[in-house]
């Protein structure tokens, strides 16, 4: 379901057309469509259980919707709700693992990864628990890594489903300084919450209500 | 599908498994327990039986305990393979599934999880 886009669309990194789904009777989508293009960051924005998680997981493929279809140019970053990080290995390790998910391996991508990794740790200010296991830290620190292997490979099309549930105010600012470097870089960010601290941060802000996508 | 990303997953997962304290204290309980079950309930008494890939008319004779731990060791090590696959795949079924999405091919970390298990 997931498509590339036409070199004829050069601005455009994501194109999500007319998506429906249903689990069982409950339409949860109904004709979503939207576009992203280059630096842009946009906001989705519903009560919980209004399908905001459904449809990031339609775009990033891990659920087929019913109809419609994605379309999508750039390398996608995903950042899942839940903590999906290894709890028994290091922060190190989870990095060096999800490197080599990406493709990140060799000598001649390990001198980039190191670069990166670095730049995240500072970024993030978690570098002294880079050799902790992950089990033995607090919740906004695993939110953090859990952040920080979705933009490991640098994409272009950043996926952020309540990115910054487990933030304190600090990392949050953080969170935004980074996002707004990503937006320079010409690269997408969208990002799905259940409330908007700040809407002049976003480019576009999109209410997702009864299954339906409006502007908010 | 690629050896790195099969020695990678291999090698992260045979970490994961060394440090969770169950696994680690089951691997050491399991195979003692089973043996002392078999060490309290059986003598050196001989017995005989049959092996059904030889002569029919052919009787092996063999001490009771030592028959005994063969198959209880065959036994715990199916247990604890079991429970290795199973905790392997479905304590970060999530986090496996991330993975996938972020590029290793089911293939791959099944293989490395499986190498796991016979390490």
């Amino acid at each position: 379901m997931v498509k590339h886009l036409s070199e004829q669309q050069d601005d455009v990194v994501l194109k999500v057309a007319n998506i429906a789904k249903s689990f069982g009777r409950h339409q949860v989508l109904r004709d979503i469509t939207f576009e992203m293009h280059k630096g842009e960051i946009v906001g989705i924005v519903g009560e919980n259980g209004s399908g905001k998680s459904t449809l990031l997981k339609i775009i990033v493929g891990l659920l087929s919707p019913h109809a419609g279809s994605i379309s999508v140019r750039e390398k996608i970053g995903y950042c899942p709700q839940d903590m999906l990080i290894f709890e028994t290995l290091t922060v190190a390790e989870n990095f060096s693992y999800f490197a080599t998910a990406y493709g990140l391996i060799g000598k001649s991508q390990a001198s980039r990864l190191k670069e990166t990794r670095k730049h995240l740790l500072q970024q993030f200010r978690f570098e002294p628990y880079e050799e902790r296991l992950v089990s033995t830290l607090s919740g906004g620190t695993k939110q953090k890594l859990n952040f920080c292997l979705a933009v490991l490979h640098s994409p272009g099309l950043l996926i952020l489903d309540e990115p910054y549930s487990g933030f304190d105010w600090e990392t949050y600012l953080h969170f935004w300084e980074y996002a707004e470097e990503l937006k320079a870089a010409g690269k997408c960010v969208l990002i799905v919450s259940h409330f908007i601290y700040d809407r002049s941060k976003f480019d576009a802000v999109f209410e997702l209500k009864e299954g339906l996508l409006r502007c908010a | 599908m690629r050896l790195k990303y099969i020695q990678a997953g291999w090698k992260m997962s045979l970490r994961e498994l060394l440090r969770g304290r169950i696994a680690v204290i089951l691997l050491f309980l399991i195979p003692t327990i089973f043996y002392a079950v078999i060490l309290l309930t059986t003598t050196h008494k001989l017995i005989a039986f049959k092996l059904a890939s030889v002569s029919e008319d052919m009787l092996i004779q063999v001490s009771q305990r030592r028959e005994a731990l063969i198959f209880i060791g065959l036994a715990a090590v199916g247990l604890l393979t079991s429970f290795f696959a199973l905790n392997l795949t479905q304590k970060h079924a999530g986090v496996n599934r991330r993975l996938l999405l972020c590029g290793y091919q089911t293939s791959e970390l099944i293989l490395s999880k499986f190498a796991v298990l016979i390490v």
